[in-house]
């Protein structure tokens, strides 16, 4: 939006002096010499210091718009140039000009980026790490017969051991798919379709604010003849333990439950459902991606059996990601991608060596920045929620403490959502996941919670990471207590809530 | 194994911070400096030598990463984000005005146009960019 104004000032100077240049009289061509004029006489050999290279722009554009003034009786500012409602100030000197746009531009345009749940900005320690693999180092780790791959897989086999250690495994337990989706398509269709084989377990368990990859992949095993139950969830986003242990059944075959949701950051708690399921010797599948990193997390302590992790939302790369499957007491999966045997047989084909370094990198500076980055995002999250839910009539979506904290989603009541995001252009900010801000239905997870259409509506997600700053938590604030109380002024809705109305009592008039 | 002196840590944070200013990101530039500072306030009280030789040696590596990042980072400059500018503005009000990261090119002082958000509404809710021309623009080239 920003970028229009500079880019129409820059066609109206273009304009401007090309008509000058048929005419004889425009201020245009009259004051380019000027700036160089103003700064006085100019030998051939003058000495050079920062100060003679200063180009005052102000006392130029003063200069020029004095030499306007005399010349059509007219004051720059009170014309208007041809074509578009520009002031004539704006060419009073077409270097000033430029230097303005420039510094509009050297102000700052680009938006503040809070919308961590969708993908974290790679850390540069991370990209430092794979550097020598896109360059140099490019051997196939699977060729294990010159030093180009031995050198490789042995970096390949670090990383990967770091990630185990982020989530309390064994190394040889981690297989490196493309991404979360692609790990959790790979537990819950591998488990199933395992089980099918030998046809007794025919039952999958999930819950409703599950990420669309794992209810697509459910919906599509329903295809295959399999029976799905949908958890509910509770108004605070939890599932329930009553509810979870009345839905197993004898033939159910796997539960998967995801530890924190991406869209209202709820933590899920991972060591009962793990506890009961292993108890009933039902597999216990997790879509971890937005807690690896974030949360200490063991597989062992939760009696997870499946785990999928992405590393874009550690800091790492974009286009790797790893699942967690279980060696003892084993988990059999039958594999969707079938080749070289790779990764254990489980997901076959060459694996990305800078992609799996940098994860590895990026899983190993988790672990030994958690807890200063935990501090922190809780920190500047606590400011964030604070300063919110200070203004009236907005709500926290989700559970206030089992809660992460880089993740607050709040609702503003009588705001819509999608116009809010559009008067916050310079925060870069979601109503819900990334895969369905495309479209205009309300978010499907907080419809899962019982909350209302308008409610679901009007809900904006905040996501804080490791490189937001105090400044940039301050200025959103502004920006949004600013920008609702401007939004809702314009509501007639407010108007009415201001009056003391109750809206639930309005009849609407139907057309 | 010796302890490293005093002196050879301050000269090790003052080289971090001074690489790390020369983020052309500010996220990266700001987390740079503020790690940096918190790692060694963090570890002020630590009188294991061998510890701290581990932690020098640590920081040696960072710095030596900082050093690459940096100039990958000023390979590939970005717009300045927004929340940069209002900074800039405010630091620079009493000193006459001019202060300014070297690493930004040329442009000494920036003293722009407050730039304003207004919102109207025209069936849908569009948004018009409003300059705010009553203030001069300052800007002054030095040379660095």
């Amino acid at each position: 939006m920003s970028n229009i104004a500079p880019a129409v000032a820059r066609q109206t100077l273009r304009q401007c002096s090309r008509r000058a240049s048929s005419t004889t009289t425009s201020f245009a061509t009259y004051t380019t010499p000027r700036c160089i004029s103003s700064r006085g006489q100019r030998h051939y050999v003058s000495e050079s210091s920062p100060k003679k290279a200063t180009v005052n722009v102000e006392s130029t554009i003063r200069a020029d718009q004095k030499a306007f003034l005399a010349e059509t009786g007219m004051r720059g500012k009170d014309t208007t140039l041809p074509g578009s409602g520009l002031p004539g100030d704006m060419a009073m000197s077409p270097s000033a000009g430029i230097l303005k746009q420039a510094t509009v531009m050297d102000e700052g345009t680009r938006p503040i980026y809070l919308d961590m749940q969708a993908t974290t900005p790679t850390d540069p320690r991370v990209l430092d790490a794979m550097l020598p693999f896109l360059t140099g180092l490019y051997g196939n780790p699977h060729s294990r017969t010159h030093a180009y791959g031995w050198e490789t897989d042995v970096a390949v086999e670090q990383a990967r051991a770091h990630i185990a250690n982020l989530i309390g495994a064994d190394p040889k337990e981690i297989i490196f798919t493309s991404g979360a989706t692609e790990s959790n398509n790979m537990s819950i269709k591998g488990v199933a379709r395992f089980f099918k084989r030998s046809g007794k377990k025919n039952h999958i368990i999930t819950a409703q604010t599950e990420h669309k990859c794992v209810l697509d992949s459910c919906r599509h095993l329903q295809d295959e003849g399999f029976e799905v139950t949908y958890l509910p969830v509770q108004s605070d986003g939890l599932i329930s333990m009553e509810q979870l242990e009345q839905a197993m059944r004898p033939e159910t075959c796997l539960v998967s439950i995801m530890t924190v949701n991406n869209e209202i950051g709820v933590v899920q708690p991972m060591e009962e459902i793990g506890r009961l399921c292993r108890s009933k010797k039902i597999f216990f599948h997790t879509d971890a991606a937005q807690a690896v990193g974030k949360i200490p997390i063991d597989v062992n302590k939760m009696n997870v059996d499946l785990m999928s992790i992405s590393a874009h939302k550690i800091y790492g790369p974009m286009g790797i990601g790893a699942c967690y499957v279980r060696r003892r007491p084993r988990v059999r999966i039958d594999p969707i991608i079938s080749g070289g045997g790779q990764e254990r047989g489980l997901r076959s084909g060459t694996i990305a060596p800078p992609l799996v370094i940098g994860f590895g990198e990026a899983a190993r500076i988790c672990k030994e920045e958690m807890d200063y980055d935990t501090h922190r995002i809780s920190t500047l999250s606590n400011r964030l929620k604070d300063g919110l839910l200070a203004m009236e009539h907005t709500s926290l979506n989700g559970h206030p403490d089992r809660h992460y904290a880089g993740c607050v989603n709040v609702s503003f009541a009588y705001v819509e959502g999608e116009s809010l995001l559009m008067a916050l252009k310079d925060i870069a900010l979601s109503s819900g996941s990334a895969c369905t801000s495309a479209s205009l239905e309300p978010s499907y997870v907080l419809r899962a919670l019982g909350n209302s259409d308008e409610s679901a509506h009007s809900s904006i997600r905040f996501g804080i990471g490791r490189f937001t700053t105090d400044d940039e938590i301050d200025y959103v604030l502004k920006a949004v207590q600013e920008r609702v109380t401007f939004l809702r002024e314009l509501s007639p809705l407010w108007e009415l809530v201001q009056e003391g109305v109750d809206l639930n009592t309005i009849e609407w008039s139907q057309h | 194994m010796s302890s490293p002196a005093i002196s050879e840590v301050l000269s090790l944070y003052r080289s971090i911070s001074r690489q790390a200013r020369q983020f052309s990101n500010y996220n990266f530039r700001e987390y740079a400096k503020r790690r940096a500072r918190d790692a060694f306030r963090d570890n002020k009280a630590e009188s294991d030598a061998r510890r701290i030789q581990e932690l020098m040696q640590k920081g040696l590596k960072e710095l030596q990463i900082l050093k690459r990042q940096t100039v990958v980072s000023q390979f590939f400059q970005l717009d300045r984000l927004v929340v940069e500018g209002g900074k800039e503005l405010k630091q620079k009000g009493n000193s006459g005005g001019m202060v300014r990261q070297k690493e930004h090119g040329n442009i000494a002082g920036v003293n722009a146009w407050e730039t304003k958000w207004e919102i109207t509404l025209l069936g849908l809710h569009a948004l018009a960019f409003n300059l705010n021309a009553k203030r001069m623009v300052k800007v002054y080239f030095t040379r660095r």
